[in-house]
């Protein structure tokens, strides 16, 4: 009787041995889950590399920024958009505006007869954004100089889904207002750029 | 009454540990902490090596803002509190894991909406359409991770809901702390304060947009993947339909808080502004995830109080009445403390804690007699007696000696 025990045991420990094995993968990982564990898996690389495939394949709108291409606005200011950026089809050089995009982040400048300073300028601004983006907070302003020597006023400012830097100019009755402003984690990743194009801009005369 | 349909009963207490190395959602789990705590180095390293106090002073600020989040949330769940180690684990893939997809997916996609339709609305919708769809989900998969490392920590559908809030609540404060680290970068660089802008980013982040956001978006998922996971005596069309819903309101919620709708509500004011901006928009979801936490813990009560039946000796009614809120388990305390004083209101609270873990072992137990039930009874005895030597009152429901 205990032989016959003995053995049933040893043959139920061998079958539930077996049915264990048969619910782990070779690598010795339980069976159960395992293709939820898959889809998991799935959808965060669609979130991730599928992404940034589909975004590699669409293609931007506008023209593309020559490389080294100097804009100059309406004869009284000039600046050098980034490579890589699309022009967009509301700028008009000759009346002093333009505009250039990348991944959501927009920059534009404008020049424009005013005998404002940099600073009221700015402040100007400044309530026209707040239109547009009621939560929006303004650092202080602080002064901005240019590698020509150009000297300015700039303010950061972030809202609950934007951020961005306004920087203005002032000389001889013609003011240079110039915004970028976009989603936060792409003003981030643009930031050199849009910072040599804020250090490109210079008066003609 | 109403009848409360009950149809599984809780696996409460079958704790179960962290470590599942036979589990492949362990080693995803694993594998993505890895990946999201390099990539958060790489992301904050500028920060810190730019503006090293600022980032110590905003670790600080969006720990302690944390604080009682973590101490609200802990106790939604009062007859079961879900073991430390699964919440921190919930904690770091909000945390760690799901921001640092979401940096990846919000690029990828925001550029995708920017080449469909455009700078201004992006600008205005982008936020609004990629953040519900990438962060929601990214935030669910937490949920669903916890439950394959560990499928019996998620019990009930109140679990459920404490494990998404967790999830939400790690993914907003480095959610927020990304916001502080870009900010003072960028006023490093441009020569401004780093601190105003950690203190503008506080302020935007951490009330008027803080204050019931993802904690309470993944919160409401978590409630329909536990009910997906659990209400197994439903059809699988219910299940799935039920969890859909609750992840699409979640998802909506998002998507009308990130949206520019009645975003310029009160025009004169801004900060008045961002107030109401933050009724309008945030208040919805908080009702949501109330309505779903009242109906979870009506479904939670009654499996506590089935568990506690037959114990009128060690749990009087009137305790199983103060035990099912924390009102009223405070108030028992403070009316043991005015009877007692401190050393009575202490005892007070052990017996709680010791009645809680009776019910626990009782559902744990198929045995009513098992040792863990008889020495979890023990317990509550012991600590009744050493109640009833220092209160001045008779202590209800004190067992006399057998």
């Amino acid at each position: 009787m205990t032989t016959t025990t003995e053995v049933s045991g040893t043959a139920d420990a061998a079958q539930a041995g077996s049915a264990t094995r048969e619910r782990r993968t070779p690598a010795g990982l339980e069976r159960r889950g395992l293709k939820a564990t898959g889809i998991v898996l799935g959808v965060i690389l669609f979130f991730t590399a599928g992404l940034s495939l589909i975004d590699a394949l669409v293609p931007t709108p506008g023209t593309e920024v020559g490389a080294g291409q100097v804009v100059n606005l309406g004869g009284r200011a000039r600046f050098t958009p980034a490579t890589d950026w699309e022009r967009e089809s509301k700028s008009n050089p000759k009346g002093g505006n333009y505009f250039v995009a990348r991944a959501g982040v927009e920059f534009r400048i404008g020049v424009f007869s005013s005998d404002l300073s940099a600073t009221a300028v700015v402040k100007t601004f400044q309530g026209e954004l707040r239109k547009t983006y009621p939560t929006i907070l303004y650092n202080d302003t602080t002064t901005a100089t240019t590698s020509a020597g150009l000297s300015g006023v700039a303010c950061q400012f972030s809202a609950l889904n934007v951020k961005g830097a306004i920087l203005a100019f002032s000389r001889g009755g013609s003011a240079v207002l110039s915004v970028a402003i976009g989603p936060p984690e792409n003003v981030v990743t643009l930031k050199d750029q849009i910072n040599a194009m804020f250090d490109s801009i210079e008066f003609v005369r | 009454m109403t009848a409360v349909h009950v149809e599984t009963e809780p696996a409460w207490g079958q704790g179960e540990s962290l470590f599942q190395p036979r589990r492949a959602a362990f080693w995803l789990f694993a594998a993505l902490l890895v990946f999201g705590v390099i990539k958060l180095i790489s992301y904050f390293m500028p920060a810190l090596d730019n503006t090293p106090d600022g980032m110590a002073i905003a670790i600080v600020l969006w720990g302690a803002w944390m604080i009682p989040f973590v101490w609200i949330v802990r106790r939604l769940d009062l007859m079961e509190p879900e073991p430390i180690p699964f919440l921190g684990a919930a904690l770091a893939w909000g945390g760690i894991v799901a921001t640092s997809l979401a940096l990846i997916a919000n690029g990828a996609f925001g550029s995708v909406i920017f080449k469909a339709a455009g700078t201004e609305f992006t600008q205005q919708w982008g936020a609004a359409i990629r953040a519900p769809i990438d962060e929601e989900t990214l935030k669910a998969l937490g949920v669903v991770v916890v439950i394959l490392i560990a499928a019996r920590q998620v019990n009930t559908l109140l679990d459920g809901l404490v494990y998404g809030a967790f999830v939400g609540l790690g993914f907003q404060v480095v959610e927020n702390l990304a916001y502080s680290a870009r900010e003072m970068q960028t006023a490093f660089a441009n020569g401004s304060s780093p601190f105003e802008a950690l203190w503008h980013i506080f302020v935007l982040r951490g009330f008027a947009a803080g204050l019931w956001s993802h904690a309470v978006y993944t919160g409401i998922v978590g409630v329909g993947i536990a009910y997906f996971v659990l209400r197994t005596d439903k059809t699988i069309q219910r299940r799935v339909a039920v969890a859909a819903l609750l992840f699409a309101a979640s998802c909506s919620l998002h998507f009308f808080w990130n949206s520019p709708l009645f975003d310029n509500v009160v025009k004169d004011d801004a900060d008045l502004n961002i107030v109401a901006l933050g009724l309008i928009k945030g208040l919805p979801a908080l009702i949501l995830v109330f309505v779903l936490y009242r109906l979870a813990r009506r479904r939670e009560v009654a499996w506590f109080d089935g568990a506690l039946a037959g114990e009128e000796t060690l749990v009087t009614p009137d305790e199983l009445a103060a035990l099912h809120t924390m009102k009223g388990r405070r108030e028992a305390i403070q009316a043991e403390e005015r009877q007692s004083g401190w050393r009575g209101a202490r005892l007070r609270r052990q017996l709680q804690q010791a009645q809680v873990r009776l019910a626990c072992a009782k559902v744990r137990a198929a045995d009513p007699h098992d040792a863990m039930v008889e020495e979890a009874r023990a317990d509550v005895r012991s600590t009744r007696d050493a109640l009833s030597k220092v209160s001045t009152s008779p202590v209800s429901g004190t067992p006399s000696p057998a």
